[in-house]
């Protein structure tokens, strides 16, 4: 793809973050209990649905890797999982920070917070094993790893309703639990997290292609003019 | 500890992991394309000399 889509992609991303911020700051109602704390939460969920997005593209593109074997799906499942971690550890880190001014605590043993934690150790996991496992076996097995730990993204998703625990139930059947005037604030969120990760994966995606000719091309000098 | 730094912590700890690894990209390119452009020089050289 062309310079331009990249350059109108990053635009994308930088406005769509500035609108949600305004909107964030702006427009959304200040909280009645929990005060302007409760804003955290906007890019927390953000944060998340990029995760899980992340991880959902992790997945798609092991199975693809797995049933053509062609590189690009490998680059790509590495390109989500990077930036899954990254929003995973942001979801990790401004819970907490909600938390504590919330709930008095910084961490509970929630089921949603423990299997978010799992999640966390999963994909990092993942990228162990991408990085320590050598050559095409490396791939094959970072492509199933991707697949099972993928078990675990519904399991974070529907543990607030299997379990009980103290975490709050936002997305719910017929409305959810937002005050009038959140909902758009929180929808323009997710998608300015959803364009973000867009333009990391790509970026990073370009990169790993570029690697691979990279290591290619010296292999090709190695064997042919030494 | 007020709300307000809790909310201020978080969205500065947001956009402080976004940049950084934003610039770990951009290092990453740096290093490729001059790996690169080691490659083709060597390429190059080569090529001249036969």
């Amino acid at each position: 793809m062309s310079k331009t889509f990249d350059t109108t992609l990053a635009i994308a991303a930088v406005g769509s973050i500035v609108t949600a911020l305004v909107a964030v700051f702006l427009f959304a109602p200040v909280e009645k209990t929990m005060g302007i704390v409760q804003k955290i939460f906007y890019f927390h969920l953000g944060s998340a649905a990029a995760a899980f997005l992340a991880f959902t593209t992790v997945f798609a593109a092991s199975v693809l890797f797995l049933v053509s074997r062609q590189a690009r799906w490998d680059i790509l499942a590495v390109s989500a999982a990077e930036a899954g971690v990254l929003f995973c550890t942001l979801v990790l880190v401004t819970g907490p920070l909600w938390a504590r001014p919330v709930w008095g605590h910084w961490w509970v043993w929630d089921p949603r917070l423990t299997t978010t934690l799992i999640l966390w150790f999963l994909y990092v996991g993942y990228l162990v094993i991408r990085q320590a496992v050598p050559g095409g076996r490396g791939e094959i097995a970072a492509a199933v790893y991707g697949i099972l730990a993928y078990a675990d993204v519904p399991i974070v998703y529907f543990s607030i309703r299997w379990w009980r625990g103290m975490h709050p139930q936002v997305i719910q059947k017929g409305g959810g639990g937002l005050a009038p005037g959140m909902a758009e604030p929180l929808l323009i969120s997710i998608t300015a997290f959803a364009v973000l990760l867009l333009v990391m994966i790509r970026e990073r995606a370009v990169l790993g292609n570029l690697e691979a000719r990279v290591e290619h091309l010296e292999q090709f000098v190695r064997e042919e003019y030494q | 500890m007020n709300n307000l730094f809790y909310m201020v912590m978080a969205y500065t700890l947001i956009w402080m992991a976004v940049l950084v690894y934003l610039v770990r990209l951009g290092i990453m390119r740096k290093k490729l394309e001059a790996r690169m452009a080691r490659v083709e020089d060597r390429i190059r050289e080569v090529e001249q000399n036969q």
